[in-house]
């Protein structure tokens, strides 16, 4: 499977009567922007705003933040969502680098985050370093959880791809192509380890979950996908219930630097053969018999000597994380995980994660979920008045909150320099 | 100018010059000014503290009375009102580590003193007190005396004028089992990818969590006749009585209720409700005694096949809870389970 991804360094977001994307600036038509998301029954209000970094200002309520990305060969991104179903990894996609999309709402167990653009907040969480396009929505009355997620989803998606058109006549600024051929086919050094990536997702149940292909990802086996799918946005997050620490964004799934890192070395000093994608079920049976589904395609179909392993969600996923180890160790395949850690406020709690193998010897740490971090004030709040977690206002204020609230501070597919060490 | 820090050293029957092992039951005592190891801490403080005194105890004394060798070196140190307690170094002595642990902990717990000590990291008394009390990385042997005594002392001064405390390899002492969030070098990714190639190659990589060591529970004895006894029904799944009297939160919980069942033959959805985040409850909010099956007791309690059922049940919410707090809940409700001559439990998890 060969992609070619051409990137677009985007240096900052105008509001304009027209959008067009020039000299590294997008000037966006807020109200044409509002009509192709606003026409969904399920929101009663959508406002758009338009963030800078270093703005003194302060997102509430932010369930996901998505890069916007559009096909220009090979199918549409997104499938199963706003893109027509079929496989996507191949062909060409344009990517806009510097800027998301930011989904904000708020409903009843709707777990957001807070991003600050600017201070203390802003060095911990990379999409502080971010123009943003932020989509703040409120639900229609009577709309449950699930319609009102699939609403945002939609519009935050659905922004993307009206954003992402703009590129679509132009030259991209660098092209990266992405090319692992089939195994039979690998023109690579076959002496160098074979390393497999296994990502395992949440699928406790609806809102705490991601989507692939359109589909919630509650039944299936372990299935092997090639890299570049997650590139066009196989894979979307719709973890609108959970905690931000522990929830994999969008743009980090997309932008997954596993993914990134294991292609860098590709041929070099790795061969990168693959990505199975396995759930966390409920049941621990289905956890074991999962576990050894995905350490067999490691194992025997993908032939790797090594794996990287990492999950979403925190608490039972612990347990497919260590079952995945323990499988793939057992088969003679060397494992390596990230993962956060649950150590209370102080830093003083003595078990990371609720299971433990003794095969997991090799854990990387993407920090304390609950240490505290200090906001200072911001002069502007966007994003509502409330969150429904318990965290209360004033927003503007100075915070003392969790670093688990701020997006991606702590990201379990490593999209962070953040980790815990012992003092 | 500031005032010279106040120092009283700690120091064994040894390293005192009263003698070796024959001399280890000597009861504690103390000297004004510094003795021994003493003299290097006095001129390593220079002109910013002073060794007020010393406190010596034979290592035998002090680790087999344990709580009264403590109070007596408590009462020998108090008079002084040092600003500091430097104690050792023990090396790789357990019975020496042992000591000076338990004084630096006194130190800091009863008299508020800042207190340093330096150990080899096999000591006993590592595991003693390295959550609360700085120790210094020693070699196992007396041979390493100078180089500790330095590191012990720019910590301490750096205690004592509140200067933040790096890391443990930059200061040199040994990691205090508490972990904080620093922004690292690489990427997350980055760090897993090379560690897992160095696993491949037979490479020396490092591991970011260790494995902790998990709590054994002896099994209690078994009920010896069901038919007599009384049993509890306790929960992790979040039931409360609706409004939930006692504010017990829906994750993270620091909290525990117990509701009556006098009188009731089941649970009524009108009633109990699952705040629990951390599954979905819909069932159990559409009939609670699938989580508490009081009406299964009941007909268990009529069978005569159980004594009875106590008449409360437990409950708390068992999701992102500090495992610190779990045990304080669990251990509050098996003592009041206990005293409340209830013989068995039926713990429904979620």
């Amino acid at each position: 499977m060969k992609l070619g991804l051409g990137l677009f360094n985007i240096e900052n977001i105008i509001p304009n009567d027209r959008t067009y994307f020039q000299n590294h600036t997008l000037f966006v038509d807020l109200n044409e922007l509002k009509q192709v998301i606003a026409a969904d029954h399920r929101f009663s209000r959508i406002e758009i705003e338009v963030v800078h970094p270093g703005d003194d200002v302060r997102i509430i309520n932010v369930l996901d933040a998505i890069e916007p990305r559009i096909k220009v060969e090979g199918g549409e991104a997104f499938p199963g969502w706003v893109g027509k179903m079929g496989i996507v990894g191949m062909g060409k996609t344009y990517a806009l680098k510097g800027i998301g999309v930011i989904e904000v709402g708020l409903m009843n167990d709707f777990y957001g985050a807070i991003l600050d653009m600017n201070g203390p907040g802003a060095e911990l969480t990379y999409y502080s370093k971010l123009h943003h396009i932020v989509l703040i929505t409120a639900p229609s009355p009577g709309i449950n959880q699930a319609e009102y997620s699939h609403a945002l989803k939609t519009a935050g998606l659905r922004a993307s791809t009206y954003l992402a058109k703009t590129s679509i006549s132009l030259q991209p600024d660098e092209l990266r192509v992405y090319e692992i051929p089939p195994l039979n086919k690998t023109t690579v050094n076959m002496e160098l380890p074979r390393i497999a990536y296994l990502y395992i997702t949440e699928c406790h149940e609806i809102l705490k979950e991601p989507f692939i292909y359109g589909d919630n990802p509650r039944r299936y086996f372990p299935t092997i996908f090639h890299p570049n799918e997650f590139m066009d946005g196989a894979m979307v997050s719709c973890t609108y219930d959970y905690s931000p620490g522990l929830k994999n964004f969008t743009y980090s799934v997309m932008n997954n630097p596993v993914i990134e890192g294991l292609y860098d070395r590709h041929g070099k000093e790795l061969i990168f053969t693959g990505v199975i994608v396995a759930n966390a079920p409920l049941v621990l049976a289905d956890k074991k018999r999962s576990a050894l589904m995905a350490a067999k395609l490691v194992r025997f179909v993908l032939g790797a000597d090594g794996v990287l392993i990492t999950k979403e969600g925190g608490g039972h996923p612990d347990i497919d994380l260590m079952e995945c180890c323990e499988q793939c160790e057992l088969l003679g395949v060397k494992t390596s995980l990230l993962n956060s850690e649950m150590l209370s406020p102080d830093g003083t709690g003595i078990y990371s994660m609720i299971a433990f193998s003794k095969y997991a010897d090799c854990i990387i740490s993407v920090g304390n979920v609950d240490e505290m971090v200090n906001l200072p004030s911001m002069e502007r709040v966007i994003g509502g008045k409330t969150m429904a977690i318990d965290i209360q206002g004033p927003f503007d204020g100075p915070m003392r909150i969790p670093i688990r609230m701020l997006p991606n501070a702590i990201s379990q597919v490593g999209l962070t320099k953040i980790t815990a060490e012992e003092f | 100018m500031e005032s010279k820090v106040r120092v009283v050293h700690y120091i064994n029957q040894f390293f005192g010059q009263i003698g070796g092992e024959e001399k280890a039951d000597i009861a504690p005592f103390f000297k004004e000014g510094p003795i021994g190891p003493g003299l290097l801490l006095k001129s390593l403080l220079g002109e910013k503290g002073e060794v007020i005194a010393t406190i010596v105890c034979g290592d035998n004394y002090f680790n087999d009375r344990i709580e009264k060798a403590k109070k007596e070196v408590l009462n020998l140190i108090s008079p002084y009102r040092p600003d500091l307690i430097v104690a050792g170094p023990a090396f790789n002595a357990g019975r020496y580590g042992i000591a000076c642990g338990e004084v630096c902990k006194l130190s800091k717990g009863e008299l508020g003193i800042e207190a340093v000590t330096g150990m080899y990291t096999e000591n006993p008394g590592v595991e003693l007190c390295k959550n609360e009390v700085y120790i210094i990385e020693t070699g196992p042997s007396a041979r390493g005396m100078a180089e500790a005594m330095a590191k012990m002392v720019q910590l301490a001064l750096r205690l004592i004028s509140k200067a933040p405390i790096g890391r443990p390899q930059e200061e040199g002492y040994i990691p205090r089992g508490i972990k904080r969030n620093i922004i690292s070098k690489d990427l997350a990714s980055e760090r897993a990818i090379r560690a897992l190639l160095a696993k491949i190659k037979g490479e020396p990589f490092h591991t970011e969590i260790k494995k902790p060591t998990f709590d054994q529970v002896p099994p209690a004895p078994p009920i010896e006749r069901l038919s007599k006894a009384t049993i509890a029904l306790v929960t992790e799944g979040g039931l409360i009585p609706k409004g939930n009297p006692d504010h017990i939160e829906s994750h993270r919980a620091t909290k525990y209720g117990h509701y009556s069942l006098e009188g009731l033959n089941r649970l009524d959805p009108e009633g109990f409700e699952s705040i629990h985040r951390g599954y979905d409850t819909t069932f159990v909010n559409e009939d609670p005694n699938r989580l508490i099956p009081v009406d299964v007791m009941r007909d268990l309690e009529k069978e005569g096949d159980i004594g009875k059922l106590y008449s409360y049940f437990y409950t708390t919410t068992g999701v992102a809870t500090f495992v610190e707090n779990s045990r304080k809940i669990g251990k509050a409700i098996a003592k009041e389970l206990k005293e409340s001559g209830v013989a068995g439990v039926i713990l429904t998890s979620t």
